[in-house]
């Protein structure tokens, strides 16, 4: 059937084990069952200035919802389309009330961990690194790349975009 | 051109290198940053710098980037055609979404006047075939071969299975309009007409004109034009095919009281609607068997 030492190692990897880096694939979902949509305000939020319609032809694409039982009010541009904007904004307020129901285990949460132990071990290596001097050169050029292609991707920004929002959700606890 | 103070393209640095020439479309920091992450995020890197370029002589980024959200769609945008607008898109999503619901005609013919990129047929028949019991039949007319071309364009992109909408070339002020365009039976009327007086048009934003990217870069004949296009729409249309309600995009509150004065004592209620930013946006007009769109009209006042 199955190795033993097999199953014993998918167990382990399987569990968390304490000081491990949580693997990318194994977030906790998205909490999107948070999201009722009798308990949100959505606003569309059209600037007020100009003349608009024919006259105009700037994007405005904002997105505010605010979830009645909590107050907290999340905004989203972050695309050009109102559509998507008023998906991520759904996204981030169900993350902001898992981190309120769920601190410890939250997505948000787990995503904040698992980078912070990216950055340790970063740093662990790096130091070793440092005795090399073509490393060091190396290192840097990765991570000029690394800077540049987190510039571009969308799936970054939107990351960390989620980890702000955590972070004001814990910082200001809204009313 | 309104100038740019050094500090604020210090500023504007200060994030990157290549934000500063944004800033002679977006005098705003957060509106060009914005730009710059759509840029960055639907070009490959090597368009970057050009898109620029092409965005501080004023060019619509939609022009650059070759699209346009539009509800659920994506429109494709090609200079000669006119950039959909999000009040368009507002209507457009507000009517489809009342007509599945309130229309007592399952079987529902639209057409769409000086329909530019076909934007308003294609986001009407997504909205309403599949998520309602309604199916629509929508065709969409337009003066210009360029729209045309581009309207066809974006309804095989989007979904070239559908025959339920067509687009056409004609001329509004035909005189064999009605044979021309050569349907039986029209529900309603909706048209984004060009609406824009040629003195407004000539004249700065900041005195109830035009954005400078807007007059230098999109077609004026999508743009200008007074009463004479809701005269057309009415009296070559909505009077002698018999439709039954009407929504026309518009600019000004002397457009509303031009067709309710054409339309008094011919039996049709009238309303308006303002958009999202709390202006003057639509006329709109029904029989009583149409009733139901009166909602529309209600959402003004409140
Ligand atoms: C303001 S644009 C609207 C385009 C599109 N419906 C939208 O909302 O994005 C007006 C359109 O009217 C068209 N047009 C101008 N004169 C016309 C005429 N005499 N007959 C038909 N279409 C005309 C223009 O080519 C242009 O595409």
């Amino acid at each position: 059937m199955f190795s033993p030492v097999r199953s014993f190692v998918r167990l382990l990897s399987a569990s968390p084990i304490p000081g491990a880096i949580p693997k990318r694939t194994k977030l906790p979902p998205r909490p999107k069952w948070l999201i009722i949509e009798d308990e949100l305000d959505e606003k569309f939020l059209k600037g007020g200035r100009g003349p608009g319609g024919q006259k105009i032809n700037k994007t405005n694409s904002k997105v505010q919802l605010t979830h009645k039982p909590t107050g907290i009010v999340v905004t989203c541009q972050y695309s050009r389309s109102q559509e998507l904007n008023r998906k991520k904004a759904r996204e981030i307020l169900a993350l902001k009330l898992e981190d309120i129901q769920s601190p410890e285990t939250s997505r948000n949460a787990v995503i904040g961990e698992r980078k912070s132990k990216l950055k340790q071990s970063k740093a662990k290596k790096s130091n070793r690194k440092y005795k090399a001097l073509d490393e060091v050169r190396a290192e840097t050029r990765a991570k000029e790349s690394e800077a540049e292609a987190a510039e571009v991707d969308p799936e970054d920004e939107f990351n960390r975009m989620l980890a702000e929002a955590a972070l004001r959700a814990k910082n200001t606890p809204e009313s | 051109m309104p100038r740019i103070s050094p500090r604020l393209v210090r500023e504007a640095l200060w994030h990157s290198r290549l934000l500063p020439p944004l800033l002679r479309a977006n005098p705003e920091i957060a509106m060009a940053k914005q730009e710059l992450r759509w840029i960055k995020n639907e070009l490959p890197r090597d368009q970057w710098r050009d898109a620029i370029t092409r965005r501080s002589k004023l060019e619509p980024l939609q022009y650059i980037l070759g699209t346009q959200p539009f509800g659920e769609l994506d429109i494709e945008c090609r200079p000669g055609v006119l950039i959909p607008r999000w009040e368009t898109e507002e209507w457009v999503t507000k009517l489809s979404n009342l007509v599945a619901s309130r229309c007592p005609k399952k079987n529902i013919h639209i057409v769409d006047a000086c329909t530019g990129s076909g934007c308003v047929p294609l986001l009407l028949n997504h909205q309403l075939n599949g998520q309602s019991d309604i199916s629509s039949q929508i065709v969409g007319f337009d003066i210009s071969l360029e729209a045309f071309n581009l309207a066809n364009h974006n309804l095989a992109r989007i979904d070239n299975s559908t025959p339920n909408v067509k687009f056409k070339q004609l001329n509004l002020f035909s005189e064999s309009l009605v044979q021309e365009l050569a349907v039986d039976e029209v529900d309603i009327l909706v048209s984004n007409p060009p609406y824009i007086p040629k003195e407004d048009f000539y004249s700065s934003m900041y005195m109830n004109g035009v954005e400078k990217s807007v007059r230098l870069y999109e077609p004026a004949l999508a743009l200008i034009g007074e009463n004479e296009f809701y005269e057309a729409l009415l009296a070559q249309l909505i009077l002698p095919m018999k439709i039954k309600a009407f929504v026309f995009e518009l600019g000004y509150q002397l457009q509303v009281d031009f067709v309710k004065t054409f339309l008094e004592g011919k039996g049709w209620e009238v309303g308006s609607m303002n958009d999202g930013s709390g202006k003057i946006r639509c006329v709109l007009g029904w029989r009583k068997e149409m009733d139901f769109m009166q909602k529309l009209a209600e959402e003004k006042s409140s």
